[in-house]
């Protein structure tokens, strides 16, 4: 491979020291082997934060990106994404939808690094070029919802686009997320506890400003020829009619749920019933909406009309929460499953962590693992709605028994009962969303991924996608068992193709869902190419495009080597997916046997020349991508293997 | 000119293609439609039409020259759009 030419895109990245106060920005075109969003904020992370910088110390970095698409009328160009070291030590990035990315290129940005904590909690506003600092007092402690309101009186601009943390982030709870427009998160990594550990409370742009294309002609033709894909597919329709609770139907032929802290993978007759997409758009859903520039409009708001949480309405409830909060914990009422995602994005509190958390707590008090002594006195029994509440609330605000649990489900187990650890399921710290016994390649796509156990970092899709078009599926990922979830055969490959891809899309500033994640027919590489060079007027070939989501891969290895101390036993699934069969359902009977795991993972490994026996970098491998200095980094840290 | 917009999804692609067709660039403020989405919950599209001086003079000019309009065309709801703008232009004319 031949290195990537010097290429003219100049970003615009506002940095801003909170210790001091100063504020600058750079114009440059230097990171043009990073491409944009991601690649550039954790190239920025891997190079300015030091190993002995911990997650919440003033010279951590937090970032928030955007990509070249932001702000133009390429579909799903909306995500916003945010990166940092995390409380577990880890490269985290995260990304939300809404409307604040292309805001802030609308106001003449591209990215902005936030170092340094300030004294006092601050708030920072952004109108075009006027940047300034502001005293957040009246808004500490208040929730995401009343930030996002408060600013948008006080500055009189309905418009103003706002991503805020709540209570947790500032109690620096580890699975505290940042809230953008209220009801998109950037979560799942403990992101909302570094900005609170800034006392940075919120940030809000306005732009007026415009965003230009180089090649209009080019871009228009690449664009519709995408939306007219998305009309077509059959996935996207599903999508736009149910909102992510499409996949229900999905999970229910495949047995991909999360049953009581995930003791089985598929849930009773008449959990399935409550649970149908059709059952739940005709009882809950108010209003279908969209993000920016997105033709496919999966957000919702969810209205409640009776029983105990009558009047709670909620945009943005997702599939993930029915998960969480409905099969985890045994809870078959999807209102409970709205309120407490509602409760969760006030309070600025990733939905995963409560009911990673909650989960866990159940299991151990069904198994007699746990006092309710130590739990302040609440009996956390499955499907309880009251005791899940009240814990969500303790654990945001650190309240009694909170004040341990809010630093996740690992260490409370530690400290309250080591034995209960086993029902901990959590993939490098961090509790687990993602059922694993049910598909191979989306379970090596959760265990590699980065910031520990996520599906949106290389699991495939196509697996348990039963409408797949079998032919082209073939054509492309040049597998057999691209579509047969309980094979082992091949998966790598499919988990190489999809962090790939997942990354550009995260360079570009688009979401995954125009990808060909959910339907083979949707752009891979070469339309997200070609968008992306009529946009920038560059002329990246595909191969290049490749090569800086390998980099990008690289850099998160060689950051979590480094800074969390990961080695190859950080990659495997939980203890119970490696032990325990699945009991009932579609994939009755499955395990992940470790010995076949350890199989699929040195695949894996020797597929990006990485060493199978340690997982660590080859040294050829990182200067095949101009990563010299990461290797030297690596090779001081003995996590280096010369060959 | 106001009108009430049940349909809308608020993804402001037809606010983003009608500045591209006044400017060339993408400026949600430099359009001559404007979704009204204080509230998520009610939705109204502004159309500005020539006697109402719209936002830097840029008025719906029906994207003349062009065999559709851009907001219609990149609406995932354009028909419904459809029929405002036809609204407005016939309420102009009135």
């Amino acid at each position: 491979m031949t290195n990537i030419k010097k290429k003219k895109n100049v970003i615009k990245i506002l940095h801003i020291d909170l210790g001091n106060g100063n504020i600058f920005l750079e114009k440059t075109d230097r990171y043009h082997e990073w491409l944009g969003g991601i690649g550039i904020g954790e190239w920025l992370i891997y190079k300015e934060v030091k190993t002995s910088v911990n997650a919440f110390d003033p010279e951590n970095r937090i970032i928030f990106g955007t990509g070249p698409l932001n702000g133009t009328l390429s579909p799903t160009a909306c995500r916003l994404y945010a990166v940092s070291k995390s409380p577990l030590n880890l490269m985290c990035s995260s990304s939300a939808g809404g409307f604040f990315a292309p805001e802030l290129r609308f106001a003449g940005y591209d990215h902005i690094v936030i170092k340094g904590k300030s004294k006092k909690p601050v708030l920072i506003l952004i109108n075009d070029e006027d940047v300034k600092i502001i005293n957040a007092s009246d808004v500490w402690g208040k929730t995401t919802w009343e930030t996002d309101n408060y600013l948008k009186n006080i500055t009189k601009q309905p418009k103003l686009q706002v991503l805020s943390i709540g209570p947790a982030g500032e109690k620096l709870v580890r699975g505290a997320c940042i809230m953008v427009n209220k009801n998109r998160a950037l979560g799942r990594a403990g992101l909302g506890a570094i900005m609170g550990s800034k006392n940075l409370k919120a940030i809000a742009v306005r732009g007026t400003k415009s965003v230009n294309i180089a090649n209009p002609k080019q871009f228009f033709s690449i664009s519709d020829k995408i939306i007219n894909k998305l009309k077509k597919s059959k996935a996207i329709k599903a999508l736009g009619n149910y909102g992510t609770l499409s996949c229900v139907e999905n999970k229910n032929l495949y047995g991909g749920w999360s049953y009581k802290n995930f003791q089985d993978l598929n849930i009773p007759f008449t959990m399935r019933k409550k649970f149908s997409s059709d059952v739940l758009k005709k009882n809950y859903e108010k209003k279908i909406l969209s993000c920016f520039s997105c033709p496919i409009g999966c957000d919702r708001i969810y209205e409640i009309n009776k029983g105990p949480y009558k009047g709670t309405e909620a945009e943005g409830t997702q599939f993930e929460s029915l998960a969480a909060f409905g099969a985890k914990l045994g809870i078959d009422d999807f209102s409970f499953c709205v309120k407490a995602d509602s409760l969760c994005n006030q309070l600025g509190i990733d939905v995963d962590f409560p009911a990673g958390i909650i989960a866990w707590l159940m299991e151990s008090n069904e198994k007699g693992l746990i006092d309710k002594k130590d739990l302040d006195g609440i009996i956390p029994s499955w499907g309880d709605q009251e005791s899940a509440l009240k814990f969500i609330n303790k654990i945001a605000h650190r309240e009694g028994i909170g004040d341990v649990l809010a630093n996740g489900a690992l260490y409370a187990a530690n400290l309250l009962n080591k034995k209960s650890k086993y029902y901990v399921m959590n993939i490098k710290g961090k509790e687990l969303y993602e059922p694993l016994r049910y598909a191979v390649g989306y379970t090596l796509g959760a265990c590699v991924s980065p910031r520990g156990g996520t599906h949106t970092m290389g699991s495939p899709f196509c697996e348990s996608n039963a409408n797949i078009d079998f032919k082209k599926a073939k054509e492309k990922y040049k597998i057999e068992t691209f579509n047969k979830p309980l094979e082992w055969k091949d998966k790598e490959k499919l988990v190489a193709y999809y962090e790939k891809l997942h990354r550009i899309d995260s360079c570009l500033g688009l979401c995954h869902y125009v990808t060909d994640w959910l339907d083979i027919s949707l752009p891979g590489f070469k339309d997200l190419t070609d968008l992306c060079n009529s946009v920038i007027g560059e002329e990246y070939t595909e191969e290049e495009i490749m090569r800086i989501s390998l980099r990008i891969i690289n850099i998160e290895k060689a950051f979590n080597l480094l800074h969390a101390n990961l080695s190859k036993k950080d990659d495997f699934p939980p203890e119970r997916d490696m032990k325990e069969a699945v009991p009932t359902g579609p994939a009755k009977g499955f395990k992940l046997k470790k010995e076949k795991f350890n199989n699929l993972l040195e695949k894996y490994y020797t597929l990006h020349e990485w060493d199978k026996a340690t997982g660590f970098p080859t040294r050829k491998c990182l200067e095949k991508l101009n990563l010299t200095d990461v290797a030297n980094d690596l090779k001081k840290a003995g996590k280096l293997i010369e060959k | 000119m106001i009108f009430n917009a049940e349909f809308c999804i608020d993804c402001k692609m037809c606010e983003i293609a009608c500045s591209f067709h006044h400017t060339g660039v993408f400026n949600p403020n430099l359009a001559s439609i404007e979704i009204l989405d204080n509230t998520r919950k009610d939705i109204k599209i502004k159309i500005y039409r020539e006697k109402e001086k719209g936002k830097n003079n840029l008025n719906c000019d029906h994207c003349c020259g062009l065999d559709e309009e851009m907001c219609i065309k990149y609406c995932p709801m354009g028909e419904e759009l459809k029929s405002i703008i036809n609204l407005s232009r016939k309420l102009e004319t009135c």
